[in-house]
């Protein structure tokens, strides 16, 4: 009777577990799905604190766009969410992509000199985790990280610190800095989500420790607005997303693998995003893609990718 | 040591800025060498920079408020072109002395101030342009007094009022070198 008793409760306390772990996902998901939708945008930046006594510090960033993110891809263990700006003469550039994989193994580490790092996670370091997998305009690789989604006290965060390369709007300007560790929170919030940065500026070089030059945060508001208010941004992505599902699948080849990724700057003085603009308008296919992409991998290292 | 570096240097006529050279009784540091480089040619925006020594004689120097007994006073040239003038300096923070430079048109009005090492961590906020601004355009018939007509900076008392005595001899020095023609 007493072993009986004992068999319920561990029946039901393995129940109830399952039940909570299956909730908790569905909480995840749920705030990943949060992040769709047509928001008004707010980038804020600021440099804060450098180690150096005559570091002088950049001018703020600050700037604002509607962006539209519609959900691409949805499976049991993956979301995908492509993000589309509307700038001012309502014209649609195709901006950041976040994939989002639970209890996901494979990631990439920015190292520098335009070199990811393809790595395997221990299955158990990645329990309950989702990793999000951030993507360039090119849908080439810029970071990513894998970290626990929380939902406590009324509020939905995911934080991940992950090594990338430097930021757009600093690539063309800076050349003091190689590597940004970017401190990612992203928030789910009443009024839409918020993607609060904490990065630091470093500066690598090979067998040395990295040099931290300046810190900076990054405070980027996403306020809902109705989905109308994108509409061209939708009708852009109808109309395009069959090629870029395609530069997507190419590009599943080349990160199905382990060890390095150093891709080219430029081919014929033209960065990727350049090349893409005529295969989108000439809907290549894919062979046409991938040999687009081949010819940006290189095995020779890649210098002064800062200052792009 | 410093000697022997002091008489090399007002030997060579003009120096590489990436050149050693003695400061302050000792070795100035690759560390210092560098900010110095990187203020210069950030400042003046130019690559190809060159120091020139200027050597002030004993009996001058002792007239003067700051310091020329070694390589502290430069000519800066680009290529042929004196494009101006380096001053570097330490002076006091709370417990310890940090290293700053001014640097000047060729008409000795202050173009910018920098200050390179400060070695603690209390009143930093004397490196921010946003304070050391005020300096730039003064000459030597310029007063400065601090709380005054230079602005205050609480809890960095003792560095930016140093900084800003440091700054006024500079000044008041330049302008005695002037008189007795050490300098042009």
């Amino acid at each position: 009777m007493r072993k009986l008793t004992f068999l319920g409760m561990l029946s039901m306390a393995v129940s109830v577990f399952g039940q909570s772990e299956k909730n908790k996902k569905q909480q995840d998901i749920d705030a990943i799905k949060g992040m769709c939708g047509c928001y008004e945008v707010t980038f804020k930046y600021t440099e804060t604190f450098a180690p150096e006594i005559d570091y002088e510090k950049h001018l703020d960033y600050t700037s604002g766009a509607l962006e539209w993110a519609e959900l691409i891809e949805e499976k049991d263990n993956k979301l995908s969410i492509q993000h589309l700006l509307l700038v001012n003469d309502n014209r649609v550039i195709k901006h950041w992509r976040q994939d989002w994989e639970y209890e996901n193994q494979n990631v990439f580490y920015y190292d520098k000199d335009n070199t990811w790092k393809f790595k395997t996670l221990a299955k158990e370091r990645v329990k309950g985790q989702w990793t999000q997998k951030v993507f360039q305009v090119d849908d080439s690789p810029r970071y990513s990280g894998s970290s626990t989604w929380i939902h406590a006290d009324g509020k939905h965060y995911w934080e991940n610190k992950t090594a990338s390369p430097l930021p757009r709007r600093e690539y063309t300007k800076r050349t003091d800095y190689n590597v940004m560790l970017r401190g990612n929170r992203q928030e789910i919030t009443n009024y839409g989500w918020l993607h609060e940065q904490d990065n630091d500026k470093l500066i690598r070089e090979d067998n040395q420790e990295d040099i931290l030059l300046v810190q900076e945060k990054g405070y980027n508001v996403y306020t809902k607005v109705a989905d109308e208010k994108c509409q061209r941004a939708k009708d852009w992505w109808a109309s395009n997303n069959k090629f870029w599902g395609k530069v997507r699948n190419s590009w599943d080849e080349v990160y199905n693998r382990t060890g390095e990724l150093t891709l080219r700057k430029t081919i014929d003085e033209e960065p990727l995003f350049m090349h893409f603009y005529k295969l989108e308008k000439e809907n290549a296919k894919l062979g046409k893609i991938s040999s687009l992409l081949q010819k940006f991998i290189t095995d020779k290292s890649v210098t002064n990718v800062e200052g792009k | 040591m410093w000697k022997e570096n002091s008489t090399i240097l007002a030997i060579a006529a003009l120096l590489s800025i990436g050149l050693s050279f003695s400061f302050s009784g000792g070795e100035i540091s690759l560390r210092l060498q560098k900010k110095i480089d990187a203020a210069i040619r950030s400042t003046y925006e130019v690559d190809n920079v060159k120091l020139k020594s200027i050597t002030v004689p004993l009996d001058v120097n002792s007239a003067t408020p700051a310091d020329f007994t070694d390589n502290r006073l430069f000519e800066i040239h680009s290529g042929s072109n004196l494009i101006g003038y380096l001053y570097v300096g330490e002076a006091a923070s709370m417990k310890r002395k940090f290293d700053y430079i001014l640097m000047f048109h060729t008409d000795f009005t202050i173009k910018k101030s920098k200050v390179l090492i400060y070695r603690e961590e209390h009143g930093k906020q004397i490196g921010s342009q946003r304070w050391l601004k005020q300096f730039i355009g003064l000459s030597f018939g310029d007063v400065l007094t601090y709380g005054d007509n230079i602005d205050a900076i609480s809890g960095a008392t003792i560095s930016a009022s140093n900084m800003t005595k440091a700054v006024g001899d500079v000044l008041k020095s330049i302008q005695i070198l002037k008189e007795k023609e050490a300098i042009k």
